[in-house]
């Protein structure tokens, strides 16, 4: 018995489009442990969401393909679910948070109404049957958004999202997310859209929360640093491919993958001399469009090789729990 | 008359009439129920060939005073002051003749560039006030375009066939085109990627190199600004709090604010996990500001004294000013 939560497996996605076919994921392989946090790093446009709307079933269609690969969730790969099944599954074993809670929450029901309804749900599928405007809904709705640091949650049960700032939405947002209880929860960018102070807050409550309700997460950021605060292990992606995957620790001490390093050498230091050079990354992300053969960094790699432009590498152990998608790395 | 400072802004105020009834009364004045308090009562200078950097959170006022500085909007009260002299209330011609040396980057590259407008024509646009001279223009641009890292070749192209960071660097040449003394970067990265951001700071550290141009750098980065400024102000809900150079106020802060605003900062760094102060609450709202001293319902240390009374921005240390009734002990 492993103690894995969600095994993706050799995924791909492609995008069909009028204007051509996009590969937006190229062979990914994540494993996610129980009570795991695991980080997913990268630039706009690398893969980071679809991977996420991948594991939640809600890719568009019928635009996007899934030529191959596996997505394990308790033994069984959700890829052959129907959308009935799936449905079970969402919200309760898997629920997600996004970077702009105010397009997440419906503006015409109060809080109150639209934390019931996830916990009716979850109530009806634990095989109680429950009206949504019930006692005991209303005492679970109270006693999560005490639990998420709502103030005077009876008054604010009654009203809109449009009456609460960021943050607080932010916090309504992860009272709907684990009021379920779920064994694993997407979060896609939550701090995103939040000033430094209030992500902190944000920060704090998704990690005590967690472990309270032992819940494993896959933290999408494109911030580093946030993730170097709130994740156990470290995936760095790059167009469409998974580039490096270590303990968080080592990806800071010792990262392999000249992107990561790029990546952690452009941060602007605290030691630096002040209005010194920064290491830059020349070149721009590329396009989903035109992802260069081969290695898709090596354009902009300053270690690049002959072998770089043909042959695409793949992700292999470089040490224990260690593993890296880069020629300087091959043994053989 | 190098020692008057390039920019020099005193009292400055800017309110906005927040939504709701708005109506014109007897006198022909016209009157609103609320009023926002967006940026109240502001003193800063700025020398040549210096960047102060200014840090905050959204809706401390960094944008408005931004755009008061270049009257944009104008101030409710105050005084602006340019080369030592009075802007303020400067016809719309006079200022006309000032404006090319102030100029401003903003932060949405994908908004602040018109897509019907050739790169080029981009560029040339500022320019066009300040001479008629059709093949100097041309000159020109060609040299700022280089200049910022872009390619002659893509000069006729639209914006829409250029990154996110060639857009910002288009937005730089724009700026740089009539040799401003003072530009105004409104989060010039904030809507970049990470291994982009570093090419446009270099950028903009080499022009500055250059041109001697001082910048008013806006971000809610801190650890941009500290990377970029010569000196720092912090600004909570429409009030500096504290304002000094770089290295004193990042190591030693005296306000509470600015204090808490570093530490929360996340660190890249996995070891450094758990220093993070955690600032309780939120933002108060601007139409409606705390009495005294604004931070003092969220402040730690806060008294009777910092509700009933406003304290002043004085100087602590030589050039370290900080507006706090208990400023921390270094």
């Amino acid at each position: 018995m492993t103690n894995a939560v969600l095994e993706v497996h050799d995924l791909s996605v492609v995008f069909e489009t009028f204007e051509g076919r996009y590969n937006a994921l190229n062979n990914i392989n994540v494993t996610i442990n129980q009570s795991e946090v695991i980080g997913l790093v990268g630039e706009s446009g690398c893969g980071k969401s679809t991977l996420a709307l991948a594991v939640m079933g809600l890719l568009p269609r019928p635009h996007a393909k899934i030529p191959s690969g596996s997505i394990t969730f308790k033994g069984k790969n959700l890829l052959s679910f129907t959308e009935k099944e799936m449905e079970q599954i969402r919200g309760t074993d898997i629920s997600m948070i996004f970077q702009e809670p105010l397009t997440s929450l419906d503006p015409l029901f109060t809080i109150g109404d639209q934390l019931s309804e996830t916990i009716q749900i979850k109530l009806q599928r634990a095989g109680e049957n429950v009206r949504w405007n019930s006692g005991k809904v209303k005492t679970e709705v109270l006693n999560w958004m005490k639990r998420v640091g709502l103030a005077d949650p009876e008054s604010a049960m009654e009203r809109y999202p449009h009456e609460f700032s960021g943050g607080m939405r932010q916090r309504v947002m992860i009272a709907m997310a684990l009021a379920a209880e779920p064994r694993l929860m997407l979060a896609d960018e939550p701090t995103s859209a939040l000033d430094v102070t209030t992500q902190v807050q944000i920060l704090r409550l998704v990690k005590s929360l967690v472990s309270q309700v032992k819940a494993s997460v896959l933290f999408i950021s494109h911030d580093l640093a946030v993730v170097a605060q709130i994740a156990d292990r470290v995936a760095v992606m790059y167009a469409g491919m998974m580039v490096e995957e270590a303990s968080v620790h080592e990806i800071f001490e010792n990262p392999l993958h000249p992107y990561t390093q790029a990546l952690l050498a452009s941060f602007p230091k605290e030691e630096e001399v002040k209005k010194s050079k920064l290491v830059s990354i020349p070149g721009s992300v590329p396009n989903i469009a035109h992802i260069p053969p081969g290695c898709p960094f090596h354009p902009r790699c300053s270690f690049a090789k002959d072998i770089c432009s043909t042959t695409r590498p793949e992700l292999r152990e470089n040490s224990p729990g260690h593993r890296v998608a880069c020629v300087l790395y091959d043994k053989s | 008359m190098s020692n008057m400072g390039l920019l020099r802004l005193e009292g400055i105020v800017t309110h906005f009439p927040a939504k709701g009834a708005m109506f014109y009364s007897e006198t022909g004045a016209l009157v609103t129920g609320k009023t926002i308090h967006a940026v109240d009562g502001v003193d800063l200078s700025l020398d040549r060939n210096t960047t102060l950097g200014i840090v905050g959170e959204s809706g401390c006022g960094k944008t408005t005073l931004a755009r008061t500085i270049l009257l944009l909007i104008k101030p409710t009260s105050g005084r602006l002051y340019f080369e030592g002299r009075e802007i303020t209330n400067l016809s719309y011609a006079d200022l006309a003749k000032i404006r090319p040396n102030l100029q401003m980057i903003f932060q949405d590259p994908f908004s602040s560039l018109d897509p019907r407008m050739r790169a080029k024509d981009v560029i040339a646009e500022p320019l066009t006030v300040v001479t008629n001279d059709r093949e100097k223009v041309k000159k020109r641009v060609l040299e700022v375009f280089e200049q910022v890292g872009l390619h002659a070749d893509q000069l006729n192209r639209f914006p829409n066939e250029f990154s996110g960071g060639q857009r910002q660097r288009i937005a730089i040449a724009r700026a740089l085109a009539t040799r401003p003394k003072l530009v105004i970067l409104d989060e010039p990265t904030s809507a970049l990627d990470a291994s982009i951001q570093a090419q446009i700071l270099n950028l903009l550290l080499e022009i500055q190199e250059e041109y001697k141009v001082s910048y008013l750098f806006i971000s809610h980065n801190v650890g941009v600004v500290r990377h970029m400024s010569d000196r720092i102000a912090v600004m909570y809900l429409g009030k500096v709090v504290e304002e000094g150079p770089v290295g004193d106020l990042m190591s030693k802060p005296r306000h509470p604010y600015t204090a808490a605003l570093i530490s929360s900062i996340p660190k890249p760094n996995p070891k450094a996990r758990g220093e993070m102060a955690e600032i309780r609450g939120e933002t108060p709202s601007p139409i409606n500001p705390p009495s005294g001293c604004r931070y003092h319902t969220r402040c730690p240390f806060a008294t009777n004294l910092c509700s009933d009374k406003e304290p002043q921005l004085q100087e602590l240390e030589s050039g370290h000013h900080v507006a706090c009734h208990y400023p921390l002990e270094t």
